[in-house]
């Protein structure tokens, strides 16, 4: 269906047919389900009135996509003051639909020492208390907490380094 | 630990708690942040939407293509389902939603007085538990609606409490199960409908209720 011949579109099928997929994308960048219900649900109707009939679905998905980013990025810079950054469109941009449900994160941990790793996996993956995670990696509770922060601004320097090169 | 790394911390709890993260300069961190948002994302189980979300995204867009003149211009357009076309419901809404129960949500209109659906709602605690026990009318007043929220055959229900006749506000009478009209001689059974009198009125809207951590919310409009 993805770039087809365009056949004339009703909005309750776009809906259908990309509400899961468009939570999915926003929920990667969100992290959590209150936002990512907000965003999605803005996002569709403001897409929705403005989209012709006659587009393909790939087109459909792209300015979902476009019109979540910028609501993304509203939220952003009214919360935390930033711009979002991007740091792996390049990727999404290649990767097939249906590939886009496993959020992949093996790019964010590859390459970080042991440690740093295992505290991002207890932490985010497994969603791990400080005191859990302390014990699992049989380290204090002081030194989990610290842990995770130089865990996360190594990843990140690292991703904003792979950009880049 | 520093303020950034305090501010930092609070962002990776907030997460983890599936919370909003809290309103904060990033600073630095903000990499940080995206790369804890990413993580955090790929936590097994997460990402699909719920299927009360799904329902009432839905709901909205009916809402807004039936009232919006935007929507009519565009080529954009409502359709009702064809039954070859709900084969691909089932599939790409992989929420676990019913194609039957999507049909039902996407083309059924609301009808009558029915249920206030609004357009950009947010659910707001109105009472107490104790508030809405048999034989109790609480009114309340929220996202500007004036309602009222009670127990009926063990269900608690919320209803606008604004005369459907001149927009006068009711006034609840617990003993009688009524809502009274100041204005004009007429009263509203819990059910919402009007009694029988010198008036034939439309009955009552509902608003929509819910039990959450001990309190009674009602979803109200989020504009106001």
């Amino acid at each position: 269906m993805v770039g087809g011949p365009a056949r004339p579109n009703d909005w309750e099928s776009v809906y259908q047919e990309h509400v899961a997929p468009l939570y999915r994308y926003v929920y990667s960048r969100t992290g959590n389900t209150a936002d990512a219900e907000d965003v999605t649900s803005t996002a569709f109707l403001r897409a929705l009135p403005r989209l012709r009939s006659d587009v393909s679905a790939a087109e459909i998905r792209a300015y979902l996509r476009t019109t979540a980013r910028s609501v993304l990025a509203d939220v952003w810079r009214q919360r935390h003051g930033t711009v979002l950054m991007e740091f792996d469109d390049q990727r999404d941009a290649t990767q097939p639909p249906e590939r886009e449900q496993d959020v992949d994160v093996s790019p964010i941990l590859e390459g970080l020492p042991a440690n740093y790793r295992s505290v991002l996996e207890f932490r985010f993956l497994r969603g791990y208390s400080i005191r859990e995670t302390a014990a699992a990696m049989g380290v204090s509770v002081a030194n989990a907490k610290v842990l995770q922060l130089r865990a996360l601004r190594r990843a990140a320097a690292t991703g904003v380094r792979d950009v880049e090169g | 630990m520093s303020k950034a790394d305090r501010r930092l911390a609070r962002f990776i709890r907030a997460l983890i708690a599936n919370r909003r993260p809290p309103r904060a300069p990033a600073g630095d961190d903000f990499a940080a942040m995206q790369v804890a948002t990413r993580l955090r994302a790929a936590h097994p189980g997460g990402s699909t939407p719920s299927p009360a979300f799904v329902d009432n995204l839905a709901r909205q867009l009916r809402e807004a293509s039936d009232h919006e003149p935007g929507w009519t211009e565009a080529g954009i357009r409502r359709r009702r389902f064809l039954a070859g076309g709900l084969a691909t419901v089932a599939a790409s809404v992989a929420a676990g939603i019913g194609a039957e129960r999507l049909r039902e949500v996407l083309t059924e209109p609301a009808s009558g007085a029915g249920t206030i659906q609004p357009y950009i709602s947010t659910w707001v605690a109105v009472a107490t538990l104790d508030d809405v026990k048999p034989g109790r009318i609480k009114q309340f007043s929220a996202g500007g609606l004036q309602g009222v929220v009670f127990t009926l055959d063990g269900e608690i229900r919320a209803l606008s409490a604004v005369c459907t006749h001149q927009g006068c506000t009711l006034v609840p009478e617990p003993a009688q199960s009524k809502l009274f009209c100041p204005c004009h001689p007429m009263s509203f059974n819990l059910t919402g409908d009007a009694n029988a009198g010198d008036y034939r009125l439309n009955p009552l809207p509902a608003i929509q209720t819910r039990v959450n951590a001990g309190s009674v919310e009602v979803l109200v409009p989020a504009w106001t």
